[in-house]
C-alpha cells in the first residue's frame, strides 16, 4: 500500500504546480492589471500569488476546474490589492476593508449571493476560500499573510457584514 | 449572543453562485496572452523548482500517513469483538503528517440542533466572548490584552467533517494524552511558546468534538475544558 501510494502520487501530481502556472498565469496577469494598472505590478502581484500557493497546493485537486480557476483569481487580487495599499501609502486610500477588487456582477438571487457579491473584496475573498474551496482559517491565514487569529476575526467580520448588508436591504433567508 | 440569520449551508450554496459570476466576467484563461518578462521568469524559476521537491515530500508524507492509517484500521479488525472500541474506531480516525494532523469524522448527519454551553472559567486575562451558534457548531472567541486570542469550539462529528490541526514547526509540539471529564483526549502543547497550542477531546457517545486553542499552560486548557457544561435544550 505504501509503495502504491508513492508510485501514484508522483505519477499524478509531479507537475500539478506547473501545469497551474502554465494554465492560469495569463489570467492572473489580467486580473492584477485591472487592478494595478502597471505590467511589473501585476507581475508582481503574480508572482506573490504563486508564492502563496505554493504553501497550501495540496488543497488543490484539479488543474482545470472552475473552483481551482476562482482560487487562483482570488489569491491575485488580493496580492494586488496588497500591492495597492503599500504603493499608496501617501496618498488617501480607502481602509482595505472597503476595497472592492474585481467587479462581481450580482449573481441575481435577491438573497444572499447577491449580498456576498457586494462585499468587500476581503470579505469576500475570506467567504469564498472558506465556503467555496472549502480552505481552514488557518490555511486562509498562510494565504493571506496573516495570523490564524486575524484570519478568526477576519471571517467573523466578513460574516457580520453580509448580515449587514441583508439587515439593510430587508432579505430574509 | 450575536446570531446569523444564514447557515455554513447557505454559505456554501452562495459563495458557489458568487464563483460563477466572477469567472463569467472573466476572460477564458486561453485568451489571456501576456508576454511575461525575462525578470519574472527568472523569479518564477526557483518557485517551480521548490514546487517539485514540496510534491516529493507531501506524497512521501501521505504514505506515512497511510501506514498509520491501515494500522489504524487493522487494529480496529482486531479489536472487532468490542462493539464500545468498534464504535469509537468508526466515529473518528486521526491523519499524521509532519506539521499537520487530521481528524476525519464518520457517521450520520445529525437532527438535532447542538445544545448551547456554559463556560465556567477562563484565565482572567480573557474577556468579551464572541459567540456563534448554529445547527452543528458552536465558537466562543474571548480577547485578552496580553495574549493572541483563546478560541472554544465544539462540533457534531458526521461524514464530511474533519479537524485540521496545522503546526508551523511539529519539532516544537508534545503531544500528551489527557482526560477530560472522563473523556480522553490529545493536548497539542508548544513547547516555546511561539505558535499556539490546542486541546482536542471527543465525547464519541454525544458525537461532538471539543477543541481549545491559545497561548495557554497545560494546567489552564484542562481548566476550561473542564469547566464546561452543556446545556439541555
Amino acid at each position: 500500500m505504501m509503495i502504491y501510494l508513492q508510485m501514484l502520487e508522483s505519477n499524478e501530481d509531479k507537475q500539478k504546480f506547473e501545469q497551474l502556472y502554465i494554465v492560469y498565469r495569463g489570467l492572473m496577469f489580467h486580473v492584477a492589471m485591472q487592478l494595478l494598472s502597471n505590467k511589473q505590478d501585476a507581475e508582481d502581484a503574480v508572482h506573490q500569488a504563486f508564492l502563496s500557493i505554493l504553501e497550501c497546493f495540496h488543497g488543490i485537486h484539479e488543474v482545470r476546474s472552475p473552483k481551482t480557476r476562482s482560487f487562483v483569481v482570488i489569491i491575485t487580487e488580493r496580492k494586488a490589492i496588497d500591492i495597492l495599499r503599500k504603493k499608496s501609502r501617501a496618498q488617501t486610500v480607502p481602509y482595505d476593508d472597503l476595497i472592492g477588487g474585481v467587479d462581481i456582477p450580482l449573481p441575481g438571487d435577491h438573497g444572499l449571493s447577491d449580498a456576498m457579491a457586494q462585499l468587500p473584496a476581503r470579505y469576500r475573498e475570506m467567504l469564498l476560500l472558506r465556503y467555496d474551496n472549502g480552505y481552514s482559517t488557518r490555511e486562509i491565514a498562510k494565504l493571506f499573510g496573516i495570523s490564524p487569529d486575524a484570519a478568526q476575526k477576519l471571517l467573523w467580520r466578513s460574516k457580520q457584514a453580509l448580515q449587514t448588508i441583508l439587515d439593510k436591504e430587508g432579505i430574509n433567508i | 449572543m450575536k446570531t446569523f440569520s444564514f447557515s455554513d449551508q447557505d454559505l456554501v450554496l452562495a459563495s458557489g453562485n458568487v464563483r460563477e459570476s466572477l469567472l463569467n466576467v472573466l476572460p477564458s484563461p486561453s485568451d489571456c496572452n501576456h508576454m511575461f518578462s525575462q525578470a519574472f521568469e527568472e523569479t518564477m524559476a526557483p518557485v517551480l523548482k521548490e514546487s517539485y521537491q514540496k510534491q516529493k515530500k507531501h506524497s512521501f508524507l501521505r504514505s506515512i500517513a497511510a501506514v498509520f492509517l491501515a494500522l489504524l484500521v487493522g487494529t480496529s479488525m482486531l479489536l472487532a469483538f468490542s462493539p464500545k472500541t468498534r464504535a469509537s474506531l468508526t466515529q473518528w480516525f486521526r491523519e499524521i503528517y509532519q506539521n499537520r494532523i487530521i481528524y476525519q469524522y464518520t457517521g450520520d448527519q445529525i437532527d438535532t440542533p447542538i445544545p448551547s454551553c456554559e463556560i465556567g472559567w477562563v484565565p482572567e486575562d480573557f474577556s468579551n466572548p464572541e459567540i456563534y451558534q448554529d445547527e452543528s457548531m458552536f465558537s466562543a472567541m474571548y480577547l485578552s490584552e496580553r495574549r493572541a486570542a483563546l478560541v472554544i469550539d465544539y462540533y457534531f462529528m458526521f461524514d464530511g467533517t474533519a479537524l485540521d490541526i496545522q503546526f508551523d514547526d511539529a519539532a516544537n509540539i508534545k503531544e500528551e494524552p489527557v482526560s477530560v471529564n472522563g473523556l480522553p483526549g490529545t493536548l497539542y502543547l508548544c513547547s516555546d511558546g511561539s505558535e499556539s497550542s490546542t486541546l482536542v477531546w471527543h465525547d464519541d457517545e454525544n458525537r461532538t468534538e471539543y477543541t481549545i486553542n491559545g497561548f495557554l499552560e497545560e494546567s489552564e486548557f484542562l481548566r476550561i475544558a473542564e469547566s464546561i457544561r452543556m446545556i439541555d435544550p
